[in-house]
């Protein structure tokens, strides 16, 4: 862990909101984005930020330097994450509204590095379907694959995070690539 | 299992450096013994390739900035008036004014419910990490607690799980310490607002926001604080801005039209005209802004005029950007 970063976990601990203000600018970048693709929603990722990190606010007391600040920030998020799907599936129930009313701009926008406009869009699709196989996983599973694949956790970090064996993150793992092998297949025959 | 379906399993990580040793070797003899599980492979690297060429979620530097200000009010908020119960009971027991009240309600309760009515003579606290043991009595205490404005009647909640050792006669309890509260006051105790604000943003039922909402129109511009320490205007803006019910915006934009205006509502309201997907909001948010004289909303008013879905918000649009030439005319 970096000294920089441990430093300020200690000033924050220790009662100092601007060391916190650091710590969250540090990091809250990748929350978000953890948040928006266990989510699939650009509002409700934003929504479940406040209280990921007020959590994290009034649980850094008990953080022990025992794994990285970042797993011990993504356990919080992911357990966010999870019960907020379980408030939302409710809420869509109850709601007359349904979620036809998604907003637009909840699509990651694809950025300009220069390719020509035909791969943007290309690639801007294929995060579409992406987003898409990944909501039609379980909850256990789609947080495994996120974690994995776009957030780079070991298989031992998730297990942590999930608070589960390691051999049912290897079979969660198994099952989410399987089922993104299948999905993405079709996509890509669908394309030739 | 298999060797094809351990292989199979364990694939996945084949690339990343994580399986041991053995599982390592398991899957090569695997992909050595047979052509499919080498295109497997194949497929499976592909399919890596194409997660990373997938555009990522960017949240954009205003967005970022926006949260980290919300979360930083909230969390001045939270430690200028913290809405915690046991906070608000430590407080109490601090300066003295409920620690009367409460004696040895803990050993009495626990006795006659859990115990047989056996008297123990020690109560430890094992593992209750966000309880101070002298907070504990008054948590379960079941005589409302009075402040000048408001009353307090906390209640037991669940218990979890309750443990006999044989040995020792000592008797582990697990039990909840989320108290059902009474808080009777009007909207002139800060308490109130804070419970209000929170049931706006955070309540499940739809009918409890609906009257959180009304209640948050009940109050006076007298009893009204500046917009920037207004819990309840913050809220109600939050409701605008995020509640997943139209009803629910719809009377949020009712209670914000009878707090006094604000640069905070205007903008909202201006963003509510330009965003909502309900007509029925955007033709509030419309009638809110009436309110207000500012050139600010003369470029919502005339999109809105242009483009809304919506014949009244289209009419209303026009019929106040000839308010705001005519007085400009004056």
């Amino acid at each position: 862990m970096d000294e920089r970063e441990n430093r300020l976990i200690r000033q924050a601990q220790q009662g100092s909101a601007g060391a916190f203000a650091q710590l969250v600018a540090m990091h809250d970048r990748r929350v978000l984005q953890l948040a928006y693709q266990l989510l699939n929603s650009a509002r409700d990722a934003e929504d479940v930020y406040q209280d990921i990190f007020l959590q994290v606010f009034r649980k850094l007391s008990s953080f022990r330097f025992e794994s990285e600040f970042s797993t011990w920030l993504h356990r919080i998020a992911v357990n966010h994450c999870l019960n907020f799907r379980k408030k939302r599936q409710l809420r869509r129930y109850r709601s007359l509204e349904s979620a036809q009313n998604e907003e637009q701009d909840d699509l990651p926008q694809p950025q300009d590095h220069g390719q020509d406009p035909e791969r943007m869009l290309l690639n801007q699709e294929l995060g579409e379907r992406i987003q898409a196989a990944l909501d039609d996983l379980s909850d256990q599973q789609r947080a495994v694959f996120v974690l994995r694949h776009f957030h780079g956790h070991k298989v031992r970090e998730i297990a942590g995070i999930l608070s589960c064996a390691e051999g049912t993150v290897k079979n969660y793992l198994f099952r989410a690539t399987h089922h993104l092998q299948k999905k993405l297949q079709a996509y890509h025959e669908d394309q030739i | 299992m298999k060797e094809s379906e351990r292989g199979r399993m364990l694939l996945p990580l084949y690339d990343s450096g994580e399986l041991t040793p053995q599982e390592k070797a398991e899957v090569e003899t695997w992909l050595q013994s047979e052509p499919a599980a080498r295109e497997e492979l194949q497929a499976l690297r592909a399919l890596y390739q194409r997660l990373q060429q997938a555009p990522v979620y960017e949240p954009q530097a205003s967005t970022l900035q926006r949260l980290r200000s919300d979360l930083m009010d909230k969390l001045e908020a939270e430690s200028r008036l913290p809405f915690s119960p046991l906070a608000w009971l430590r407080q109490q027991l601090v300066a003295g004014r409920a620690a009367g009240q409460i004696g040895f309600t803990l050993a009495a309760l626990l006795v006659g419910v859990f115990a047989g009515r056996q008297f123990f003579a020690r109560t430890e606290i094992v593992n209750a990490p966000n309880i101070a043991p002298d907070i504990l009595p008054a948590l379960l205490a079941q005589q409302p607690i009075a402040t000048e404005r408001s009353v307090l009647a906390p209640h037991l909640a669940n218990v979890h799980a309750i443990r006999i050792d044989a040995v020792t006669g000592q008797i582990e309890i697990e039990f909840s310490t989320v108290n059902n509260i009474s808080l009777r006051g009007s909207t002139e105790d800060p308490m109130v607002r804070q419970v209000l604000a929170y049931a706006m943003r955070q309540e499940e039922q739809t009918g409890l926001r609906l009257r959180a909402i009304k209640a948050a129109g009940e109050i006076t511009p007298a009893q009204m604080p500046e917009v920037g320490d207004n819990e309840l205007t913050k809220a109600l803006l939050q409701v605008l801005r995020y509640d997943a019910n139209a009803g629910v915006r719809l009377k949020a934009v009712e209670a914000l039209k009878k707090h006094p205006p604000a640069e905070q509502v205007k903008n909202a309201l201006i963003q509510t005209l330009l965003r909502d997907a309900n007509s029925a909001v955007r033709m509030q948010a419309i009638e809110a802004l009436s309110r207000y004289q500012s050139a600010e909303k003369i470029p919502a008013l005339e999109t809105a005029a242009a483009g809304d879905s919506n014949g009244y918000v289209r009419l209303q649009a026009v019929r106040l950007l000839d308010q705001s030439r005519t007085q400009n005319m004056h």
